[in-house]
């Protein structure tokens, strides 16, 4: 397996502090064993609008000097901007599909083949057949933008925090109605915690479309330390040959300390691997 | 006393759904009886860049309309998007967040709302606190002295919880002080003192006249009298101080928030600690 780390709980993700550089972020995941970083492309790391030509040649440096790949992009959602592909106001969709364009040509600079993609939510009022529209036509256009960089968009269903795709279902719906051959599926374990199914079951359910992959222990815990059980999703990647990377996104609360839970995630993830058939 | 309801519960900031219109937002928390509201300046309610010179006017007659005002602005701190720290050494984003916050101010005025409400920043690893304290003094000139031509005062929140610019009251005094501008005034909120371990009356008696905005909740931003502190004491402070301002109730940041009820029940609790104050 191949490991990587979001950035999130590195840089301001979900509370302001703590907060490293990204040069500090990568050191330190590559120094725990780490192969991959997926960036949040948010302040303090690398809002698209903050980042001069020579600030995205420096990653490209990190990644040769600290030897760890940018494993995936993600246009972060919510926040002041919204970021939000299915919104009925006109103005937002169209800032939130350009800065995800302008995140998927960052990551192109960085050789970056995959974008995490949140295809949006919708306000009380609105129905979800409006949103979805959006979102379809979001995921057409950013999608083919893509596709020129030889990108890989990758739809993450988010049932905890929004309402437009919730399930691996509805992820694979969505890439059949977009008709591209560049859009894949990913999830992340906290979602499929939320409504009480089972990890593994997406994992056969996506199969070859899985492009991407967040682990987390319940409540956002580091693996090993919330209760769950990680073996039989680490087999069931390993049954459908899954070959892309295996990305923490835990630590959304300023009391974590980032280098114990990025060690301890890797350290544990290692263990389990070494257990599967 | 003058009741306020921020619309972070309404507006898919923290969590992105619940998530209401302005409009809608502004009609249910006038029906519950608050006087005004405190608006986030994000999407879904008011992005300065998403509002055009319709929508801004379109949200002045809500509060006539709807016999609501709105009496504070604030900025969306924080990751998910462009930062707006305005102590950050990154060149861009500072300048960003300036604009931003002057951009609020303009908001201000046109629905002649009288305070922004900020936290001067944060300080991010490769920065000192000094620094950072420089850069947010800075910019908080910068920005004051563009309110000040508008009519708009800024009152600085010390944000222990989420910053280490300015964490506590004496912090917010100091760069008020240091400001030198008539314009800026301290706010401060009830979270932020459970966690410094810090009893809140005693923040709005060290603020006095100086206080121009406060926020409430209970511990772990519970509805005031749904999570076991004791509310007497700070309002009774607030009495005392011959606070006028705006008792502005922020609450609720979790997807199971229910924002009406929430904003219902903590009017309901507030208005009754109130018939005992003496």
């Amino acid at each position: 397996m191949k490991y990587s780390f979001s950035t999130t709980c590195f840089g301001s993700g979900t509370t302001l502090l703590p907060a490293y550089s990204l040069e500090e972020t990568m050191r330190i995941l590559s120094g725990f064993g780490y192969e991959g970083v997926e960036i949040a492309c948010h302040s303090p790391h690398a809002w698209p609008y903050y980042m001069t030509e020579e600030k995205r040649a420096l990653v490209n440096e990190w990644q040769e000097k600290y030897g760890i790949a940018v494993s995936a992009v993600m246009a972060p959602p919510g926040g002041g901007p919204g970021c939000n592909v299915a919104s009925t106001d006109k103005a937002e969709r169209r800032f939130s599909i350009q800065l995800i364009k302008d995140v998927i040509e960052m990551g192109h600079q960085w050789k970056c083949k995959r974008l995490a993609f949140i295809a949006g939510w919708h306000r009380f009022g609105v129905s979800h057949a409006e949103a979805w529209g959006n979102t379809l036509n979001a995921i057409k256009e950013i999608g083919a933008y893509a596709l020129e960089r030889d990108m890989v968009i990758c739809i993450e269903p988010t049932a905890t925090d929004s309402n437009v795709v919730e399930t691996p279902d509805d992820a694979l719906k969505l890439i059949e109605e977009s008709g591209l051959s560049n859009i894949g599926v990913m999830f992340d374990m906290q979602h499929a915690f939320f409504r009480k199914d089972d990890p593994v079951d997406y994992v056969y359910t996506i199969g070859k479309y899985l492009k991407n992959v967040h682990l987390t222990d319940y409540d956002r815990l580091t693996p090993g330390s919330g209760g769950a059980d990680f073996y039989p999703v680490m087999q069931a990647l390993k049954d459908i040959d899954y070959d892309g990377y295996v990305t923490m996104e835990t630590g959304f609360a300023r009391t974590t300390g980032l280098r114990s839970i990025t060690k301890k995630a890797i350290d544990f993830l290692k263990n389990v691997e070494k257990s599967l058939i | 006393m003058k009741y306020a309801f921020n619309t972070v519960t309404f507006g898919g900031v923290k969590s992105w759904i619940p998530s209401y219109s302005l409009d809608e937002t502004m009609r249910r928390l006038a029906r519950i009886g608050y006087d005004a509201i405190e608006l986030v300046c994000a999407s879904p309610h008011a992005w300065p860049d998403y509002l055009s010179s319709e929508d801004v006017k379109k949200i002045g007659e809500w509060q006539r309309e709807y016999g609501i005002k709105i009496h504070s602005l604030t900025p969306i701190p924080g990751g998910r998007g462009p930062g707006c720290n305005l102590a950050t050494i990154c060149k861009e984003e500072l300048i960003w967040s300036r604009n931003y916050l002057k951009q609020l101010v303009n908001l201000a005025n046109s629905w002649e709302a009288k305070t922004i409400s900020y936290s001067p920043g944060w300080t991010s690893i490769g920065s000192t606190d000094k620094e950072a304290w420089e850069i947010a003094l800075d910019s908080l000139v910068d920005i004051g002295k563009y309110a000040l031509e508008k009519g708009v005062t800024l009152c600085l929140e010390p944000a222990l919880t989420l910053s280490e610019v300015v964490d506590t009251a004496q912090n917010v005094l100091d760069l008020m002080s240091e400001s030198g501008l008539p314009n800026v005034k301290a706010m401060f909120d009830l979270e932020h003192c459970f966690n410094f371990i810090t009893d809140p009356a005693d923040y709005a008696r060290k603020f006095k006249d100086k206080l121009g905005n406060i926020q409430f909740c209970d511990r772990l931003r519970k509805a005031p009298g749904t999570g076991g502190f004791d509310f007497y004491p700070v309002m009774q402070a607030l009495k005392d101080i011959i606070y006028d301002g705006y008792i502005t109730i922020e609450v609720g940041f979790a997807r199971d928030s229910n924002p009406t009820s929430i904003a219902r029940k903590s009017l309901l609790y507030l208005r009754e600690v109130e018939k005992k104050l003496i």
